[in-house]
């Protein structure tokens, strides 16, 4: 077993108790204003969201051929952040990657938020938004039922359980951090705290059923990573869109969710662990570990990318052919560049340990992988209608204010809740943090 | 006191009975217009009513469909013998000047400019009366012909003063004339028997959009271009610029302006050369030899700047072929010198021996008053001599369509009562003292003659959509006399009277009549007799003069009649604005169109805004590139460039008409359409075109395709049948036990015209979007005409929802709002679709449309939807039904009866107004039907076969001559 130790040195649990506790203490004038900063953005986005609903989806960019826009690059995007969360905290942990308990609780944190965001996009994007909820099969008087054959509806079951399960696995995750703050803090939040505690008092019959609860969860999440993002693959996977089907859909997105998730993770542990001054717990080599894993996952990628091309070329096939000559050389082929930059060629420096192990450059890679992989699903999205099999409905499409705004309103959305998160629970796991220093120091091995 | 429950509530119930507040009335609407008497309409049945169209002078037959008192829908008279049951765009569109917003509602004078009073219909006739004198009146109309014509010139002779009638029109039909009166004596028009040819050499007539009948003739000669029996007739089109027929031709050559008169002869001269049947007397053979020889290959050449063997080749293909047709149309013979080229195509056509065979010489009109521009040439120049007193115009616009337009102005300002009789305001009405608003021909009674022996009623179909008028009762109460019937319909009648009695049927006249307001009019079934006219002698004397006309130095431009606006009347509808060109393909605009040659010399690029000089006028246009003008000719089509004709008119580009010259044509004095020496200025302005079609390039898409005519032969001997291609599938199949229906399309016939999109808009309330919603790609039109370049020559396939067997937008609705139904049809249902837009992306034809605005409908043009469809809201997905409510209409019909539809039974909107009927649609469940013959054609196939999407629609593959 790797004895690594990811911490400072001479860290004590006390210093974990307190490093992680201080910053949920009364905020600063700073943490206001970015609070007010987004509900602003979150205000735009629904303004937006409602001349949409008043005037009708027209007022978005999308047309015909080009149906589906930047709503359904945003559900993507947003979906595939919130997978590194579950791999995190459901893999890794089942793997017994110790590394694991400094980010994890960001990183589920991380996954919550997003797939609420992502769950946003599918209403947004349908024309008539007060009926979204035909798409749940409930029994009715009208005996109408939904379309299972519709991968639309899997997205359905698979973004719902998604949530509930990731929900359910975060908040049991912080079961014994809210003990402690239960006890730490009086009145009304020790109350909230001592709601979400369950009454945990750390006996050794609780921490052994929590155990288990907590195994029996990471295994029941492990699937979820691949099935989710499998099945929002096949949103366009089952159709018959060159570009879009293709048996490859299903590996490619989920290593493609892995390593945006990754990035994200990366690009906002970054400046929080300069602004909570977490430096003692969560050091630089977590960030090389998930540079590791962005590497590999954008290896993945790339090697997706290039399959494409060649399939379409090998297929011999004129709507695929074109369909791929349009992705790369067409209207859109300067995005397709700018993503392949990101999410393949800039990756590629991580092989350096240099810059692996410098946290400011893997900051910088990581906002170019966001960048990047939120591209990798326009251009997926976007150039795969704009050109498909009659020539009569090629046609371009850009996105309006509108939809920009809702995604800033869903980027604000987003940050609200982290913000939030960060002054009401740990953002680090308090209590695997101080187990594994204890293991550490020990040096024992329970497993 | 103590209050029961019971007279407690008889006490409330009286209180509230006097709160309530008092009931007023309010001003009485009609809910339903009526003709018919209310006891004797059904609601949500459509009556019919049998008129004519008025759009252009073609004259077609149409079959007005009123619902509860509103015409909705304007169809072809199938029985009719111009148009036969088709009918073109601008025919359909009608409807959108019936009710458009524009429509002057009330009578207008104007005392001075820029003012408007409405007055009241009394005032406004009173007003007239006093200031109507007793100078020289001036009736100035359009197209005149029939009970019109009839009444006019009635009460016009009756007026005190000197009278004169001028018709103006910007078309030519008096160098036909004039061309048969030298060539046959004879001042007759010709009769074109497209239906019997194997072989069409047009030049520059387009009779597929506008030259002369363009319904009845592409029906004609669909019949004779539709495969059959191992034939199909081809088509050369030879011309200065291009059009759909020069798209729809197998072959096309670009000349100089004004030089066909030479080709035509030289090819005239070639054939009594070459041809060893000629049917012609040795002696005659020398005459005409003599006549045409200087009209030599080399000089026909070298003056029309096309090669010397491309001439022989069009002369070895008239010999080739058993009936062949040489036409000479307006848009290369509309010059100086264009009875020349008509007296050309005469020659041409009776030495390849046509005469008799598919052409012959018509009748003279007496019914119809055609004027040359000469004449109204000299109208303007008695008005600026100020002899005219009182001018009234009717349904004319001079003020858009004469060339020089500072001229009229002033010309018509020195007229001191100025009349005009209009449905919507528009320049020369604006220009008038007096405007006032009649019917429209859809709420009129009329007698139309197109041609000689056809006479074509006018009904009402229904009460006027405003307070108008019909012009004859207005100039009736201006001047009434006891010679003249007091209302229309009696005239009419009185007219129809006449007729009646010179056909002399054995019926009497109410029979008569009221059978006639059925059918649509009275007519000789069979086409007048025909046989080869004799030469007259004097064309020798005319050949061995003929000056070979000069052709024009610097730049000509072409002012085309617009396929879609015609002579620019139809600038007010938005239908014919939004439904894409068949040829520039732009939607809101009409470009200039410059050969590329042209656009690299002087630095253009699409869209540049030029400015255009010529005749010292000028005018401002955006260019669009194409290699298909000659070199030397610019071509744009009139109808943009109104100043008032409402707000549907497009203003931006300038009016072409304006840059012709005032001379005419020397022998017939017709309107010229060629302007010389035009300059052209690049601007820094451009704009942006519009097009809906995203790429003209199929590649090897295969979505049109075609087949060698003598591959097509062999096929059919060996009696080949459509490989069908089944790939398994998961899903279970479909079962139709009672009908599947089934359409097939032609491409051997489909010419790319656009009337069934035109027919599809106002059958199922298709909103139209306007130009920015078009170019953002949100057009509504459920059925689109593609056009795809193939080996250099334009064809055509009209795309509708192909109601898949096997529906790749079925399995995607996650809400079953696309479902497939036991009669074949994919069916979208509106109420229970979300908006997901997974349909429209799995749809590999693209015929999905999404509501992406909640569609406005205006009143009045509100009153023309169609109530059997649903109004859809936003946000739900709509295509193409295959007139789904015309099949329940016809199975409900069936149902009373206790029967099966029967095959033809059903229409879609798009079948019923193909000129061309490409479109065959039924059940093949039915093995009888017309579609289960053509069900296993060896041309059929499916686009994109390989998708195994199993589609409903057949294409017949069209056919490639050699």
């Amino acid at each position: 077993m790797n004895k690594e130790n990811y911490f400072a040195p001479m860290l004590t649990a006390d210093q974990v108790n307190s490093r992680v506790i201080e910053p949920l203490k009364k905020p600063g004038k700073a943490f206001y204003f970015m609070i007010a900063l987004f509900i602003g953005f979150i205000l735009i986005g629904t303004i937006c969201l409602g001349k949409q609903i008043f005037q009708g989806l027209g007022v978005a960019g999308m047309n015909n051929p080009v149906a589906w826009g930047i709503y359904l690059t945003n559900f993507v995007f947003w979906v595939g952040i919130a997978h590194s969360g579950t791999l995190i905290s459901a893999i890794l942990y089942l793997f017994r990657s110790r590394w694991r308990t400094s980010v994890n609780r960001i990183a589920e944190a991380m996954t919550v938020f997003a797939v609420m965001m992502a769950g946003l996009f599918p209403l947004i994007h349908v024309g008539r938004i007060w009926f979204a909820y035909w798409l749940f099969p409930y029994p009715n008087a009208r005996t109408l039922w939904v379309n299972f054959r519709s991968p639309l509806n899997w997205d359905v079951f698979a973004v719902s359980t998604y949530i509930t399960v990731s929900s359910l696995f975060f908040i049991v995750g912080m079961i014994p951090d809210m003990a402690v703050l239960r006890d730490r803090f009086k009145g009304m939040r020790s109350k909230i705290y001592g709601f979400f505690a369950m009454g945990w008092r750390g006996t050794h019959k609780q921490w052994h059923h929590y155990e288990t609860a907590y195994l029996l969860f990471a295994a029941l999440a492990t699937p979820l990573v691949i099935s989710v993002h499998s099945i929002v693959s096949w949103d366009f996977a089952m159709s018959i869109l060159p570009g879009w089907h293709s048996t490859i859909f299903a590996p490619y997105f989920v290593s493609g969710a892995i390593f945006s998730g990754c990035a994200m993770v990366i690009t906002i542990l970054y400046p929080l662990r300069k602004i909570f001054h977490l430096e003692d717990l969560v050091t630089e080599k977590h960030f090389t570990r998930l540079a590791q894993i962005m590497l590999l996952t954008s290896l993945i990628v790339t090697y997706s990318y290039l399959t494409e091309f060649f399939v379409a070329w090998y297929s011999n096939n004129i709507f695929e052919q074109e369909s791929f000559y349009n992705r790369a050389f067409g209207y859109y082929g300067v995005y397709f560049f700018i993503m392949f930059i990101c999410n393949s060629i800039l990756p590629l420096s991580i092989f350096v340990k240099k810059i692996r192990t410098n946290v400011k450059i893997l900051f910088f890679i990581s906002i170019f992988v966001n960048i990047g992989m939120w591209l990798e699903r326009f251009v997926i999205i976007i150039t795969s209608l704009s050109r498909d099999f009659d020539p009569y409905a090629w046609g371009n499409y850009a996105p309006t204010y509108i939809e920009w705004g809702i995604f800033l309103g869903s980027i604000g959305g987003f940050l609200l809740l982290f913000f939030f998160f960060t002054k009401f629970a740990p953002v680090v796991a308090i209590s695997e943090v101080k187990g594994q220093i204890h293991h550490d120091i020990q040096g024992g091995d329970h497993a | 006191m103590k209050v029961s429950r019971r007279n407690f509530l008889k006490s409330l119930g009286s209180l509230s009975l006097i709160m309530v507040p008092e009931i007023s009335r309010g001003p009485i609407k009609k809910l339903f217009p009526l003709l018919i008497p209310a006891d004797e309409i059904i609601p949500g049945t459509p009556y019919w009513y049998a008129s004519t169209c008025r759009e252009c002078p073609a004259g077609c037959g149409v079959m007005l469909k009123a619902r509860e008192g509103n015409v909705i829908k304007i169809e072809g008279n199938p029985n009719h013998p111009i148009s036969r049951g088709g009918l073109c765009l601008r025919g359909q569109a009608a409807l959108q000047e019936l009710y458009n917003e524009d429509r002057l509602r009330t009578p207008l004078c104007i005392p001075e400019k820029d003012t408007r009073t409405e007055m009241a219909w009394k005032t406004v006739i009173a007003a007239i009366k006093t200031k109507m004198t007793g100078g020289k009146t001036a009736l100035l109309t359009g197209n005149l012909t029939g009970s019109q014509k009839s009444f006019v010139e009635k009460w016009s002779g009756l007026l005190p003063g000197e009278t004169s009638i001028i018709v103006y029109e910007p078309s030519n039909r008096l160098a036909y004339w004039k061309a048969n009166e030298i060539v046959f004596n004879k001042s007759v028009p010709s009769v074109y028997h497209l239906d019997r040819v194997d072989y069409v050499l047009s030049f520059g007539a387009d009779f597929m959009e506008t030259w002369q009948s363009p319904v009845g003739l592409s029906q004609k000669f669909a019949e004779a271009r539709r495969f059959h029996d191992g034939k199909s007739a081809k088509l050369v089109y030879v011309g200065i610029s291009d059009s759909l027929t020069a798209a729809n031709a197998d072959e096309e050559y670009k000349i100089n302006p004004m030089s066909e008169a030479v080709v035509m002869l030289a090819l005239a001269n070639w054939l009594l050369e070459n041809n060893n049947n000629l049917n012609m007397s040795s002696v005659e053979k020398t005459i005409w030899g003599r006549s045409l020889a200087s009209f030599t290959i080399e000089v026909a050449s070298e003056h029309s700047d096309l090669k010397g063997e491309i001439i022989k080749q069009l002369g070895a293909q008239i010999l080739e072929h058993e009936n062949v047709l040489i036409l000479c149309g307006d848009s290369v013979a509309s010059h100086e010198r264009g009875t020349d080229s008509q007296l050309a195509v005469n020659i041409l056509n009776y030495i390849a021996g046509n005469y008799g065979t598919t052409i012959s010489l018509g009748s003279t009109n007496e019914h119809t008053l055609i004027n040359s521009a000469e004449d109204f040439n000299s109208l303007i120049q008695e008005m600026e001599a100020g002899s005219i007193a009182n001018l009234i115009i009717y349904n004319t616009n001079p003020l858009y369509t004469y060339p020089d337009q500072e001229r009229l102005k002033a010309a018509l300002i020195k007229v001191p009562l100025k009349i005009a009789f209009v449905t919507s305001i528009n320049e020369t009405a604006a220009a008038a003292d007096f405007i006032l608003p009649v019917h429209h021909s859809i709420e009129s009674w009329g007698i139309e003659v197109p041609r000689t022996g056809v006479y074509s009623l006018m009904q009402p179909a229904m009460d006027p959509v405003f307070d108008t008028k019909p012009m004859e009762e207005v100039l009736l109460s201006l001047n009434s006399s006891t010679l003249l019937p007091g209302n229309l319909e009696q005239f009419i009648v009185g007219e129809w009277n006449i007729i009646f009695e010179k056909q002399a049927p054995a019926k009497s006249f109410d029979v008569n009549w009221k059978e006639m307001l059925l059918k649509g009019g009275l007519w000789n079934e069979n086409e007048e007799a025909f046989s080869a006219p004799a030469v007259s002698s004097q064309i020798h004397n005319y050949l061995q003069n003929f000056k070979i006309p000069s052709l024009p130095s610097g730049l000509t431009l072409a002012v085309n009649y617009s396929h879609h606006f015609f002579d620019g009347r139809g600038a007010n509808k938005s239908w014919l604005w939004e439904i894409p060109h068949p040829i520039h393909h732009t939607v809101w605009d009409t470009p200039l169109r410059v050969h590329p040659e042209l656009a690299t010399n002087e630095g253009l690029k699409e869209g540049d805004i030029v400015s255009l000089s010529a005749n010292s006028r000028s005018i401002e246009a955006p260019i669009l590139i194409t290699e298909k003008l000659h070199p030397t000719v610019i071509a744009i089509e009139m109808g943009a460039g109104h100043t008032e004709y409402g707000k549907m008119a497009v203003k931006e580009t300038g009016n072409p008409l304006q840059l012709l010259s005032e001379a005419t044509d020397i022998l017939s004095g017709d309107i010229v359409l060629l302007a010389k020496n035009v300059n052209l200025k690049k601007t820094s302005k451009w704009r942006k075109f519009v097009r809906l079609q995203g790429s003209y390039n199929q590649d090897k898409r295969e979505i049109i395709q075609q087949i060698q005519l003598s591959e097509a032969i062999k096929l059919e001997r060996n009696g080949a049948k459509r490989k069908e291609t089944h790939y398994p599938v998961i899903y279970p199949i479909h079962k139709h036990e009672i009908y599947d229906w089934t359409m097939v399309v032609d491409l051997s016939v489909c010419n790319g015209c656009g009337a069934c999109v035109a027919a599809c808009y106002a059958e199922n309330n298709i909103p139209v979007v306007g130009k920015q919603q078009c170019d953002n790609g949100r057009e509504m039109a459920w059925i689109r005409i593609e056009r795809f370049e193939m080996d250099d020559r334009s064809r055509f396939i009209p795309m509708m929802c192909q109601q898949c067997e096997n529906a790749p937008c079925e399995t995607v609705c996650p809400v079953y709002a696309t479902v497939h139904s036991n009669e074949g049809l994919n069916i979208q249902v509106y109420n229970r679709c979300v908006g997901t837009r997974y349909c429209s992306n799995n749809c590999p034809y693209k015929v999905r449309r999404f509501n992406y605005f909640q569609a406005e409908w205006r009143e009045p043009m509100a009153r023309q939807l169609n109530p059997d469809i649903y109004h859809r809201p936003k946000g739900v997905m709509e295509k193409c039904t295959f007139c789904v409510q015309r099949i329940r209409k016809a199975k409900e019909d069936a149902k009373m009866e206790a029967r099966l539809v029967a095959d033809g039974e059903i229409l879609p909107a798009c079948a019923q107004s193909c000129p061309t009927q490409a479109i065959t649609f039924g059940s093949i469940n039915d093995p009888t039907s017309k579609v289960s013959k053509l069900l296993h054609d060896f041309r059929g196939y499916h686009v994109f076969e390989n998708l195994n999407t199993q589609p409903s629609v057949i294409y017949l593959k069209g056919i490639k001559h050699e």
